[in-house]
């Protein structure tokens, strides 16, 4: 007597993707809270527009163009590191976190210049907002680095080929980095 | 990666890039008002410019976008619960 089974694939992503997004999930609130809180409390006060024309603007153009670069170079390392060409996949990571580190150090000297003429996270509403919500950014970008640093050794090293799909996680995590970006800029430069 | 896929993703850069100055030809040029509309229609483009194509989510299945939608609509939900307290209740900056 012969029976016959019946096997289904059952369609699954990949469970490194799901977790990242899973991660990238908690994120939007943790996120999304801080700019609705500063959203209303903005649109309920006064004094906010004149506060904001103290930050300096250029270097808040320059990393947006830097970050958004950024992301244009991790989707060029994930395209090398799939065409298993690791020498390319290094050097667009290698550019990723060279540019990371120009984005902050841009923030830094930022910082440093709003600090120097007495704008402090105490001196008022509007500055605990931006140094909270730049802060917070610039934790995650510290963290993006790192990610990408290690995948940049990998590369070099030739231990990526087992682990390509980290390439597409990390792009996953930075890009989210820079979409807060795009919504920060606006609100604490143009608003 | 095809030729094709690297020409999309500069095409994409371009657009952002592209979209960066009009948003920032927006706050100079036009009224406050209009300039704010425009700024933030832009970033909400440029936001899904990267999240469709550099995030690969235009070719995602449903539990991917369920994962994302989920949580932005709670923040959304947030943004339109706390609104009036805070606009028709002045505070100081």
């Amino acid at each position: 007597m012969t029976t016959n089974t019946t096997t289904f694939d059952i369609p699954t992503e990949p469970y490194g993707k799901v977790g990242t997004w899973w991660f990238l999930a908690s994120e939007i609130p943790t996120f999304g809270a801080i700019l609705v809180a500063y959203i209303v409390m903005r649109l309920g006060s006064t004094g906010w527009t004149e506060a904001s024309h103290h930050l300096n603007f250029n270097i808040a153009l320059i990393n947006t163009f830097i970050l958004l670069t950024s992301s244009m170079t991790i989707v060029m390392a994930h395209g090398a590191a799939q065409d298993r060409d690791f020498k390319r996949a290094a050097n667009f990571l290698g550019l990723t976190v060279v540019l990371g580190l120009g984005f902050l150090g841009m923030k830094a000297f930022e910082y440093s210049t709003e600090i120097s003429h007495g704008f402090l996270p105490s001196s008022g509403m509007f500055w605990s907002f931006y140094y909270a919500m730049t802060g917070l950014h610039g934790l995650h970008v510290v963290a993006g680095i790192i990610i990408n640093l290690v995948l940049w050794i990998q590369a070099t090293k030739g231990t990526l080929a087992h682990h390509i799909h980290r390439v597409e996680l990390a792009g996953l995590y930075w890009h989210f980095v820079d979409i807060v970006w795009i919504f920060l800029f606006p609100l604490l430069y143009l608003a | 990666m095809s030729n094709a896929q690297t020409r999309q993703t500069l095409v994409i850069w371009y657009w952002l890039m592209a979209l960066v100055i009009v948003s920032v030809g927006a706050s100079v040029v036009l009224p406050k008002a209009e300039a704010l509309m425009l700024i933030f229609t832009v970033a909400v483009i440029k936001a899904l410019l990267v999240a469709r194509n550099y995030m690969h989510l235009k070719h995602e299945k449903a539990i991917i976008y369920a994962i994302a939608l989920v949580p932005l609509a709670f923040v959304i939900i947030f943004l339109i619960g706390m609104f009036p307290d805070f606009v028709y209740h002045a505070t100081k900056p």
